[in-house]
């Protein structure tokens, strides 16, 4: 390399030192602001009394049983309402297409949200580097954007074609609601359009705050698209607004504010985000590994530190929203609960298990190895071999099955269906205190990159750290004292009991963590922090997240799917294909993997396709006009 | 992992970093993802392989059908078709049926002041809180004010039919040793919804088979096992009665014996076939004396 | 940390008993702390805290 390839380095530093003070800070409360308004405004619409809709679905009852009088039951499934392409199973086939689908869709919805939440912090702090990043996401997505309308079209296709008695029925159900879908993908389509052309043109002063606002409408547009397709989802989970035979007896309203519609828009708003950012964070990490300038890399490795921190992020209240869906679900029906939780489909929260560690340790993995760029971070290195220990003790109990199907001999070995040591290790309560430990574990993690360029200036810095440490050291002896004592020497109430005080001390870290540094780091003074600084192995952390996150969904996705068993609308409308029973684990993961390197093929063609466009063939030289001497 | 990088050594990192190496970027990180790719699926394949088969319609020949075979059956469909197990087990969920005496904790329930249904007898009393649950719900279940959470039985997703109703009544009342009092269906359905299993199973020959089958010898001193890890059962017929030891087969949490772990798995009921359990249940009866011989084998044991 | 304040006037003795009140206060902030959630949240599930060691049933 070139001498001048460090000047370049010192220059890209310094200039990134002027504005670094409290960038990381800034796009920590920017977001987190951001999500949790979200979250309470979906909260809120969950929360909206019945009332305020039953005015509207009042009338629209009367009117609908008016005009449809005639209403017909759900249909009894027989061998003709069913085809199939060839011997093709057509669960087999709508499931891949389905899924990629649904993979695309999420990452196009999810891209746009926080696109538009950095170009606003763009605007805010000045910094043009946000806006050049903003719009380097966005050019990945357009290519995303039309092959999700692709296959969005063929799995429709595929639906009418293989299942035209379920696809009548649920027609006669949603009826006009799909046409407004079909507007809905329209108006997204055109604002899209405009807002990702309409970038440089409308990119200072008063014009930017258009351009924001055409941001904001795309979102509106996208997250409303994405509700009314969950209804469909929804409704064949829990139906509401049919009777027992399946007869329409209520409005559109009542068909699509079923038990599981919120939970599910929840669930699924806030996981296309963390998906989306950990996609994109693997572009960056895909172009900072292939970067032949330090600058470039720089750029590529501050791009992917703010994918993979939108990423995380949106992971982390990921646990809560599931709870809230496994908490209607149980609601709506404890026997769907249980099939979910502790039936036939338990076993793949084995498989969940290891999945949620891989995207743990790849994390935490990034944030210690994300400690290089800064000198301060000496200071905390001796501690992240304990993180680590304990990361893989948590992982390992975590993963430790509880019950296994064995075979007489193998239990003959073993000395029992439980292991004489590790039984204990399988059991819930032992595993609460692992998932707990992993994530305290995880936010010192962050706590440490956090500290890790800045020097505390504040005169009680000395009793904030104590009071840290104090704050660790006994949330993690409560969590392990809650769960040993609770979890192996009392009964199954207070086992359950307990794990809700867990939660809650692992929470107290949390808040307690970001509200003492965000105490603490005023006036701080900030060290240098050295982008594209970071060992490649580090680097690789950002293609973990993402694959793991892609297999996760397709697994999520199937089990929620499955939890429907033998039926296509739950309690309404059999499900009687050959296809009825619910498939092994190693089938149903067969399947996710098909679905999961498909759609590694399809991003790969994006991120080409996106980096074919920085591509300029150079202009042939006119080589016969001068003749140079050779 | 160094982190100390001191400036001098600062541009040479620089280089390092920006090495690529003789094998391009994209096959390095395409391998990378497909290796865990396949790790996940790995695990997937690894793990026990069970399908879930949605009920199907089978003939019950009616003609055939003795108050046994009846009883059976309705064993059969509380675990399976019914689902009554998923909350009525030893979790809390619902009252442990299979723990309870159910006549005797039906006339109990009869004769409190709050019931408020209509069922006169523990005939009526069972069908009525498979129908209509929320008639009467037990103190200490579900939330004041609210229906009951039990699903109606002979509503979507489980649908049960008349007979299969009955046969269940029948099962609870039979099995703490009581006599059915629902009469044998006899007349019009001919076909009969009972739950099929993955493949039509072939139950044990004898109790030796059952008991190596389930691994019951890992841990119990059982034919001529010695081990500690549970009870001897050599002499559980002269210790416990039939119905403790049916009991303690189904819902191994029920009562653990004092001294020993809780770790008995609780599916055995699940993975035996009606047959089989009693097949079990008589031979452990007939175990009496840890000192005399069921098995030839058996003398030279243990240590204990 | 070399920003304390005034750090000339404080004697070595006074700042490591500075330092013991700080983490003496620190843990018995934290305890209390984590004891009452432990209780509020236990209560709030009408399970009352009781250290019986009497295993399970």
């Amino acid at each position: 390399m070139l001498p001048n390839n460090s000047l370049v380095t010192a220059h890209f530093v310094s200039s990134i030192e002027e504005q670094s003070p409290s960038q990381s800070g800034v796009i920590l409360h920017r977001s987190m602001q951001f999500m949790l308004a979200l979250i309470i405004i979906l909260s809120a619409l969950m929360l909206v009394p019945d009332y305020a809709w039953s005015s509207d679905s009042a009338v629209a009852t009367e009117a609908v049983a008016e005009e449809l009088t005639d209403n017909k039951p759900a249909p009894v499934m027989g061998p003709r309402d069913y085809r199939q392409i060839g011997s093709m199973s057509s669960r087999s086939f709508v499931w891949v297409i389905a899924q990629l689908h649904l993979f695309l869709a999420a990452f196009v919805l999810a891209v746009p949200l926080f696109v538009t939440v950095i170009e606003w912090i763009g605007v805010k702090t000045g910094d043009q580097r946000y806006d050049d990043m903003a719009h380097e996401f966005m050019k990945v997505s357009m290519t995303a954007y039309s092959l999700t309308a692709l296959f969005g079209g063929t799995l429709a296709f595929s639906l009418f074609l293989l299942y035209p008695t379920f696809m009548g029925y649920m027609m006669e159900v949603f009826g006009n609601q799909v046409m407004v879908y079909a507007l809905l993908f329209f108006l997204e389509s055109g604002v899209l359009y405009v807002y990702y052309y309409s970038w440089y043109a409308l990119r200072y002063g008063n014009k930017k705050y258009v351009h924001l606002t055409l941001g904001v409408l795309l979102n509106g547009v996208g997250t409303t698209l994405l509700f009314v397709a969950n209804a469909w989802a929804t409704f064949m989970m829990a139906p509401s607004g049919v009777d027992d035979a399946g007869v329409v007896t209520g409005g559109i309203w009542d068909i699509m504010r079923g038990p599981l519609w919120n939970p599910v828009n929840l669930h699924r708003f806030v996981a296309n985000i963390a998906f989306g950012g950990a996609i994109v964070g693997a572009y960056a990490g895909y172009k900072m590994l292939s970067a032949r300038t330090m600058e470039q890399r720089a750029h590529y490795d501050w791009m992917g530190y703010t994918s993979n921190f939108i990423a995380v992020l949106a992971f982390l209240p990921l646990p809560f929203a599931g709870y809230w869906l496994m908490a209607e679900i149980y609601a709506y029906s404890q026997q769907m609960g249980i099939t979910a939780m502790g039936g036939i489909l338990a076993w793949l929260f084995i498989v969940q298990a290891v999945l949620i560690g891989t995207i743990l340790l790849a994390a935490n993995y990034y944030l210690w190895n994300g400690m290089s760029r800064c000198e301060g971070s000496g200071r905390y290195t001796w501690l992240i071999k304990f993180i680590a220990v304990t990361l893989v003790v948590s992982f390992l109990i975590w993963v430790t099955p509880h019950t296994l199907i064995l075979s007489a001999q193998e239990i003959a070995t073993l000395g029992g269906s439980h292991h004489p040591l590790l039984g204990p290790f399988g059991i819930m309560p032992a595993k609460n205190i692992a998932v707990n430990l992993m994530l305290i574990g995880t936010f010192l993690s962050f706590q440490l990159y956090r500290r890790s360029d800045k020097v505390i200036t504040v005169p009680w810095a000395n009793f904030g750290n104590a009071l840290m440490v104090a704050i660790y050291l006994v949330a993690i002896a409560n969590v392990i004292f809650l769960g040993v004592y609770y979890g192996y020497f009392t009964n199954t109430v207070y086992k359950v009991g307990s794990s809700v005080a867990q939660v809650i001390s692992t929470l107290i870290v949390i808040v307690s963590g970001v509200v003492i540094d965000t105490m603490m780091f005023k006036g701080a003074k900030t060290l240098p922090v050295k982008w594209g600084q970071i060992s490649n192995r580090g680097v690789y952390a950002l293609f973990a997240l993402p694959i793991a996150f892609t297999w996760l969904m397709a697994l999520m996705g199937y089990v929620r799917s499955s939890v429907r068993t033998h039926w296509h609308v739950y309690t309404v409308m059999k499900d009687n294909s050959v296809d009825n029973f619910i498939p092994n684990i190693g089938h149903a993961g067969n399947m996710m993997t098909v679905a999961t390197i498909s759609f590694l093929a399809l991003v790969l063609f994006i991120f080409w396709v996106a980096s074919l466009g920085d591509t300029k063939q150079a202009k042939p030289v006119s080589v016969p006009a001068q003749n140079p001497a050779q | 992992m160094t982190t100390n990088t001191n400036s001098q050594s600062q541009s040479l990192q620089d280089e390092d970093l920006l090495k690529q190496g003789k094998i391009p970027v994209i096959f390095k990180v395409l391998s990378f993802a497909v290796l865990m790719v396949f790790v996940f699926t790995g695990i997937a394949n690894l793990l026990p392989q069970v399908e879930g088969q949605a009920p199907k319609d089978i003939k019950v020949d009616l003609g055939a059908l003795t108050m046994e075979t009846y009883i059976a059956m309705g064993e059969t469909l509380f675990s399976g078709k019914g689902t009554c197990t998923l909350c009525h087990n030893n979790l809390g969920r619902a009252p442990d049926i299979l723990a309870l005496n159910m006549e005797e904790t039906a006339v109990e329930r009869l004769s409190v002041e709050d019931y408020k249904g209509d069922a006169k007898n523990s005939e009526q009393y069972f069908l009525e809180s498979m129908v209509d649950p929320s008639k009467y719900v037990v103190p200490g279940y579900g939330k004041a004010g609210e229906p009951s959470p039990m699903p109606t039985i002979d509503k979507a997703p489980i649908g049960l039919t008349q007979i299969e109703m009955g046969a269940i009544i029948a099962f609870l009342q039979a099995k703490d040793g009581g006599e059915p009092t629902v009469d044998l269906p006899t007349d019009a359905p001919a076909v009969e919804e009972t739950v099929a299993t993955t493949e039509p199973p072939k139950p044990a020959a004898n109790a030796e088979e059952v008991l190596l089958k389930n691994g019951c010898t890992a841990c119990h001193a059982v034919l001529d096992s010695p081990s500690t890890i549970g009870p001897n059962l050599k002499d559980i017929g002269a210790r416990s009665s039939r119905e403790e030891i049916r009991e303690s087969i189904i819902n191994p949490a029920a009562v653990i014996a004092e001294g020993f772990p809780p770790i008995m798995p609780a599916n055995f009921a699940d993975k035996m076939m009606v047959k089989e359990l009693e097949m079990v249940v008589d031979f452990l009866v007939a175990s009496e004396d840890s000192t005399q011989t069921d098995a030839p084998k058996e003398t030279e044991m243990k240590g204990e | 940390m070399p920003n304390e304040p005034c750090q000339k006037c404080v004697s070595q003795k006074e700042r490591k008993m500075n330092n013991l009140k700080n983490w003496v206060l620190s843990f018995v902030i934290a305890i209390a702390v984590f004891y009452t959630m432990d209780h509020a949240i236990m209560s709030m599930q009408g399970l009352p805290l009781k250290v019986d060691m009497t295993p399970a049933q």
